[in-house]
């Protein structure tokens, strides 16, 4: 029983959602609509799962005043306000004034936006030790970077002869090659996605409910 | 401007130094300032999918007096077993719920539109770019027959370099070849791509902390070059203060 329900559950499921796709009326839509409902509303209640396990595995090393306590404590503050602010908010949480939102315009973007800019020194640095033009297939890869990258900036166009031509070629780049691989991509993995979604509704991929599923 | 905002604003680019100190070296005001983030978003995110998901589609509706939420909410009480080590097999009926719903949805989903959609929009009409741009046209960054033949002949041997069920003989070769170079100018494009959106990131913080993105008479209500400069004597001051007190730990240890 514990290993045949959620199979049977992940079959009829899944031939519901993916009938919708053979049966276009309204009626059958309302139920696969209400279906992604429950959907979303499982995967919200993953967050509070997450949020549970993170608090269980975090709150007894700062009791415990175990190795870098005081970095997980402030992460659990953080935590906390920012969810006690959101909830004191309610729907205006976002409104002028709110605490929830001078959390969100004042920590949460700029230490998002942070965070992402300082791989740029990264990428630069393992772009300047990895990027050799050793082969054929290296020159093309460093070549086209480079051209996209220079071809971005105001710089690129102050370039005696070629500065008219590199956003061109840079627009070429990005519309031809580019796309031609990108889609090859976008096709490989919607076959994946395919057979693996054809995998876990007929039960034969059983990851997903655990290592004795 | 009320005074939230001034101290916000000088908060927000003390935080941003406070990241930007870990290209020195991984310290502990980079890793306070990151376990800050990681509360922050972790918080932020179970807030939204509080109101965008749970309260919308579960509370708002109980309260109009529908029933089918009910079943929601069941299931999330069965994924919640997952705390207990007893009942924790309950929670494998709402992940087996969820995991067949999307799987359902990205089968039929998929297939219609990053199968079918990118297939059909991949043949181009050849008479109608030859008759608009001719073979080449500079004016219209390389449109033209040539550029509309070379992303079928580029995406086609990119699909064969992927196809494994022929050896890559003679002339199959020949064309997984010309596949593996489209690929890499698209890679080399990508990450010339990716590179620049995290330096105009890295820019658009740098301009904050110079004032550059804020009106004139705002920033000078803020003073943010006064903020970075303070924020820099601070940190620069407790990082020579940690350096000091691990070159006395190591020489306390050797």
């Amino acid at each position: 029983m514990r290993r045949t329900a959620p199979l049977v559950v992940t079959f009829v499921v899944g031939v519901i959602m993916v009938g919708e796709y053979f049966i276009p009326h309204y009626r059958y839509r309302m139920i696969t609509a209400e279906l992604i409902e429950w959907g979303l509303v499982l995967a919200a209640a993953a967050f509070v799962l997450g949020l549970i396990n993170l608090v269980q595995v975090n709150l007894p090393k700062v009791i415990r005043r175990e190795q870098d306590w005081a970095y997980k404590l402030v992460m659990l503050i953080a935590l906390v306000c920012t969810i006690t602010a959101g909830a004191l908010g309610g729907k205006d949480r976002l409104g002028d004034g709110q605490i929830y939102k001078w959390i969100f315009d004042f920590l949460f973007t700029p230490l998002n936006a942070t965070m992402f800019s300082l791989l740029a020194f990264y990428i630069a640095s393992a772009a300047f030790r990895a990027f050799r033009a050793r082969n054929v297939d290296a020159a093309l890869l460093l070549g086209a970077a480079v051209v996209v990258m220079i071809a971005r900036v105001p710089i690129g166009e102050s370039i005696p002869v070629i500065g008219d031509y590199l956003p061109k070629i840079m627009n070429w780049i990005m519309d031809v090659p580019n796309i031609a691989a990108r889609r090859a991509i976008f096709i490989g993995a919607a076959l994946g996605a395919v057979a693996t979604g054809l995998r876990v509704i007929l039960g034969i991929e059983r990851s997903h409910l655990g290592s004795d599923g | 401007m009320p005074t939230t905002e001034i101290v916000g604003a000088w908060i927000s680019i003390f935080l941003t130094l406070c990241i930007f100190s870990y290209l020195y070296d991984d310290n502990p005001i980079y890793k306070l300032v990151e376990h800050l983030f990681l509360g922050v978003s972790i918080g932020y995110s179970v807030v939204e999918a509080y109101f965008g998901a749970f309260k919308p589609n579960v509370i708002n509706k109980l309260a109009d007096g529908q029933l089918t939420p009910l079943v929601a909410l069941v299931l999330v009480l069965m994924l919640f077993s997952k705390v207990i080590p007893r009942f924790s097999y309950l929670a494998r009926i709402p992940i087996a719920f969820i995991v067949a719903a999307f799987a359902g949805v990205k089968l039929t989903g998929e297939a219609n539109s990053n199968l079918m959609t990118q297939v059909a929009q991949s043949m181009p009409n050849l008479a109608a770019v030859y008759a608009e741009h001719g073979l080449w046209s500079w004016d219209a960054d390389g449109a033209g027959l040539f550029s509309s033949l070379f992303l079928v002949a580029g995406l086609s041997a990119c699909l064969l370099h992927f196809y494994f069920s022929a050896p890559h003989q003679r002339g199959m070769k020949v064309v997984s070849r010309f596949g593996v170079l489209v690929l890499m100018l698209s890679f080399g494009a990508s990450f010339g791509y990716t590179v620049m959106g995290r330096i105009s990131l890295c820019i658009g913080r740098v301009q904050e902390m110079l004032g550059l993105n804020r009106p004139i008479d705002e920033a000078e209500i803020i003073q943010p070059q006064l903020a970075t400069l303070v924020s820099l004597v601070v940190i620069v001051g407790s990082l020579v203060v940690w350096r000091v007190q691990q070159s006395r730990q190591r020489g306390a240890e050797g």
